[in-house]
């Protein structure tokens, strides 16, 4: 079944939401780490995260049916419906919680009163209505005051309602609050472009680019400062870097299209977190093999491909628990024992390096890259007969492993020096 | 100064000193009462209905809707109408097969259905059309797109037409939209720009949904095709050269408004194209005919995001009155329409948020745009013919309507614009408009708007305010140049006020416009000077003309008035 005409405009841009779903996962985090919160609560958050989005309605629903004033449930059903794009019923949704905040029998965190007209603010810009999302934006300040999201929200409407005094003024207090707010320097940058002042737009970019470098706009805007100040080569060279960063956005649009149709298929978040390693945004391909480890806890493709990335990483530390994990779900998985080795071996873990490799051995004794890793813990810790004799057995096994001689001629020639220096 | 004006150097700020006293002496009063547009398509007598084929299954081809325009075909100094319609593509059990119409301007406010007599009733199914004097012999021909072969019909002269689409060799077998004449190598004769879509037949239809409801699907559901490009020979036929006027690297893409446009003023007519989701076309044109696709590097290709927009309809036009053409393009609701300011004849700035239009376009679906100057002030404003393209999006989103509203912006002649559509009458339709026409069908010094809508009626809106102000209107005819004068450049002086028009067979989205060049210059009572860079080189200048008159200029022959 295709998509329609509208399922591709969704994306075509998002102009009005950049922050539609991160505000909503910084709700998210604080919710599930409240101490009120109920299992099928967050239950209800996972299927949020993990996109099924059918079933986080059905179980915040159910939990809506025994308790009709729960205004963290409610939050979170809204969310889901503004997450749809069902955004009519997110709106109904979010005025039940502002309905009950304004009952007097109703106590509701503050927190989650600012954050629903900050979510209303964002739906009422999507809906072309900007002045119904100013109104709700600044209830969301009034609330939230130290939130850096309500302001920026302010910024945004301004910037679009060409009041760029009072973006400006938003967006200063945006940064008060949250200096990393890559976004931000976006908007600056455009102001500025509006306003014809590209030298300022380009250090807006520049900052924006560094905070967060995989967001092709910024690229691309950042071209336009330079060409508008006659600086052809700079222009072009940013136009190059953000054909890239588009493509990159176009093929995890491409995947992400796929998966919000299929959330449960593991090749597809495969493929996701793949191009998001080529593209070296190492965050994004860690956050997606996250998300198939929560989906699929028991399948040992994702504590695998983690732990792998982590090792090229060169932190052993990290990736130690994800191939402890592999083996744990499937305990004949040599390769595991083998990456274990290596990674014990770097952190001088010797004696447990020594046991994953050996259990390897014994799994696969035909198995030469455990012997060269057994080898290793050997010479590391100085003990170069036993060395030797693993490095000799690799030769009978692999008579041809260039590596393996190397590595036993070097170590017989300093066990001679040593001889002869005693 | 107003905090959303943007230009803060010196010049400006003398500049929008000036501009504000100027706009002040000029500005027609309108008051929230007064209609602006009289919707007058029933006692003009446009008894035409639109069909898209009304198959219920939402074929893919039906939404894009059919144009029409504005062209004096008889030669007797009114606009007569055009009107392009689709097709029945299943078995509906009606016999009446629906066509195009032409209606002849009865000079009287009226028209007569004279497409029988003309023999250009296509009952093909239709989408786009332009009209050019492709062959030079003084009338003006007919080119229209449709999903099927495209057919040019050839004015005979006497009030008919002939269908000489094989003939010619035009009968580009692509799903044509959006088409343009205009002498890309400056020899004479006009070539024709034919923005193609996808490729698609309904027999391979594809269902789409979205959220389980049968929608219109997208336009990435089907491959897009190169555009058409024809080059004039000069003996009655064209050659298809498409693929030797664009880069060999070229990737095709959903075309759907077309413009031709002197953009770097170097005299060789440029083009620009909206695409589908896709990124759009900047051609600069090198001067011999062919090509550099230069969008992206001009700042014309993608969003302020850097994303590809719905593109739907597009127009060339001097909204700022400095001498370069800026641009303007339709987009999809929650996206904005887009206006560009030329910069340096070399780069556009996205000017979309500056001058207004931003806040209130995001709501709406945009298709017919065009550059005009309603209210004769002396500077361009817009308007945009809008309506959703799925019939049931009310389904989907409850606050969005299929039928919409269509908007006028008011150019307030200091970058911005305003929005004055509520208090207008005839603008406050809502339908499911889609092609917009600009033409003075009455003669009466100021421009009015034919408007097509999808399954309905078109909307033909006189103007009721624009001649408070003071006109001229310039018919251009090429000597050396093509015989239409497409692509001459117009500048008239009023004091220290100037102008530039270029005259486009084009622009907006499936439609096509007066030739005739309209001038608004406020309350000022003689055009200083008037000159006209034809597409030869050549260049006819006039001085002292009186205002509210309508000229002739032959190429060579200087300005004379007409009447």
């Amino acid at each position: 079944m295709a998509a329609g005409y509208k399922h591709h405009r969704m994306y075509a841009k998002p102009a009005c939401g950049i922050l539609l779903v991160l505000t909503t996962l910084l709700w998210l985090a604080s919710a599930v780490s409240r101490t009120e919160t109920t299992s099928p609560f967050q239950e209800g958050v996972e299927y949020v995260k993990l996109r099924l989005y059918s079933q986080a309605v059905a179980t915040f629903k159910s939990i809506l049916s025994q308790h009709p004033t729960n205004v963290d449930a409610l939050f979170q059903l809204a969310n889901v419906y503004k997450l749809q794009d069902e955004l009519e019923l997110a709106i109904e949704t979010f005025n039940q919680i502002l309905i009950i905040a304004d009952s007097k029998n109703a106590e509701i965190p503050e927190r989650l009163y600012g954050l629903t007209h900050l979510a209303l603010s964002e739906i009422y810009c999507k809906q072309s209505k900007l002045d119904t999302a100013e109104q709700h934006a600044k209830a969301a300040v009034q609330n939230r005051p130290s939130d850096a999201d309500t302001h920026y929200r302010l910024g945004y409407i301004y910037t679009h309602q060409a009041k760029f005094d009072e973006a400006l003024a938003a967006f200063k207090r945006t940064l008060a609050r949250n200096p990393d707010f890559s976004e931000v320097y976006e908007w600056l940058g455009l102001i500025a472009l509006m306003q014809n002042q590209p030298q300022q737009a380009i250090t807006h970019y520049q900052t924006a680019i560094k905070k967060k470098p995989y967001v092709q706009s910024a690229y691309y805007n950042l071209a336009k400062a330079y060409r508008l100040l006659g600086d052809m080569p700079a222009a072009t060279e940013q136009l190059k870097r953000f054909h890239q960063m588009k493509a990159y956005y176009d093929r995890t649009y491409a995947v992400e299209s796929a998966l919000a149709e299929a959330p449960m298929n593991t090749t597809l978040r495969l493929k996701l977190a793949e191009i998001h390693l080529e593209h070296k945004h190492i965050s994004a391909a860690v956050a997606t093999y996250q998300g198939l480890i929560r989906l699929h806890p028991n399948l040992t493709v994702g504590y695998d491909k983690l732990g792998r990335l982590y090792m090229n990483l060169n932190m052993p530390q990290h990736a130690i628990p994800f191939f402890q994990k592999v083996l744990e779900l499937n305990p004949d998985t040599v390769e595991a024992h083998v990456r274990l080795g290596w990674l014990y071996t770097q952190s001088k873990t010797f004696d447990k390096a020594e046991s994953h490799l050996q259990a390897a051995i014994e799994k696969m004794p035909q198995l030469s890259l455990a012997y060269h890793g057994l080898a290793e813990v050997y010479t590391q810790q100085g003990q170069l007969q036993k060395a030797i004799e693993v490095y000799q057995h690799i030769t009978k096994i692999e008579p041809n492993d260039d590596d393996a001689w190397k590595a036993l001629h070097n170590l017989e020639r300093l066990k001679k020096e040593s001889r002869t220096t005693r | 100064m107003p905090k959303n004006a943007r230009n803060h150097n010196f010049h400006h700020i003398f500049g929008f000193a000036f501009i504000a006293t100027f706009i002040g002496l000029l500005c027609p009063t309108v008051a929230s009462t007064e209609q602006i547009f009289i919707d007058v398509t029933e006692s003009a007598g446009l008894t035409f209905e639109h069909t898209d084929g009304r198959s219920g299954l939402r074929l893919f081809n039906e939404f894009l809707g059919s144009g029409g325009g504005f062209f004096d075909y008889d030669g007797d100094g009114d606009l007569d109408i055009y009107l392009v319609n689709g097709a029945i593509q299943t078995d509906n059990g009606e016999d009446k097969k629906p066509h195009n119409v032409l209606y002849q301007n009865n000079g009287n406010n009226t028209f007569t259905d004279v497409t029988e007599a003309a023999g250009i009733g296509s009952t093909s199914y239709g989408t786009g059309a332009t009209v050019g004097d492709y062959d030079n012999d003084g009338d003006l021909d007919l080119y229209l797109t449709n999903f099927g072969t495209d057919e040019l019909y050839q004015n005979n002269g006497d009030g008919t037409f002939t269908d000489v689409t094989d003939r010619a060799k035009v009968g580009n077998p692509n799903w044509g939209t959006s088409c343009a004449f205009a002498d890309v190598n400056n020899d004479g004769h006009l070539d024709l720009y034919v923005a193609n879509y996808a490729e698609y037949t309904p027999e391979n239809d594809k269902r789409c949904e979205e959220r389980g409801v049968h929608v219109y699907c997208g336009p990435h559901a089907y491959p897009a095709v190169h555009d058409t490009f024809y080059k004039n020979n000069g003996d009655g036929t064209f050659t298809d050269a498409s693929t030797l006027y664009r880069p060999t690297d070229l990737i095709p893409q959903h075309g759907l408004g077309v413009t031709f446009g002197d953009y770097d003023t170097d005299g060789n007519i440029d083009l620009y194209v909206a695409n589908d989701q896709d990124p759009n076309f900047l051609f600069q044109n090198n001067g011999d005919g062919n090509f550099l696709e230069v969008a992206l590097i001009s700042g014309v290709c993608y969003n302020d995001m850097g994303k590809a927009e719905a593109g739907m309809g597009t127009d060339f036009g001097d909204y700022d009155n400095d001498g370069r053409l800026d641009l303007t393009v339709s987009n999809y609701q929650t996206e904005t329409n887009t206006v560009y300011r030329n910069h340096d004849n070399a780069f556009f700035t996205d000017n979309t948020i500056t001058t207004g239009i931003a806040e209130v376009t995001h709501g709406y679906l945009g298709w017919g745009i065009r550059f005009f100057d309603y209210d004769n002030d002396g500077y361009q404003d817009i308007f945009v013919a809008n309506g959703h393209l799925m019939d049931n999006i009310n389904v989907l989103e409850k606050h969005v309507t299929y039928p919409q509203k269509n908007l006028l912006f008011r150019n307030l002649g200091d970058g911005t614009f305003a929005n004055i559509t509520s208090e207008t009458d005839g603008l406050s339709l809502k339908k499911v408009s889609r092609g917009a026409a600009i033409g003075d069908y009455d003669n009466d010094g100021d421009l009015d708007i034919l408007v097509t809508n999808c399954n309905q009626r078109p909307d033909l809106l006189q103007n009721a305010v624009g001649n408070q102000n003071n006109w001229i209107q310039i018919q251009v005819v090429g000597q050396k140049s093509n015989r239409s004068g497409i692509g001459a450049r117009i500048k008239v002086v009023t004091g220290t006020h100037v102008q530039y028009r270029e005259v486009h067979s084009g622009g907006s989205y499936l439609s096509f416009h007066d030739l005739r060049a309209h001038f608004g210059v406020g309350k000022a009572e003689q055009i200083e000077r008037l000159e006209i860079r034809w597409t030869s080189g050549h260049i006819d200048q006039g001085t002292h003309l009186p205002v509210n008159r309508r000229f002739i200029a032959v190429e060579g022959e200087g300005i004379v008035p007409i009447d």
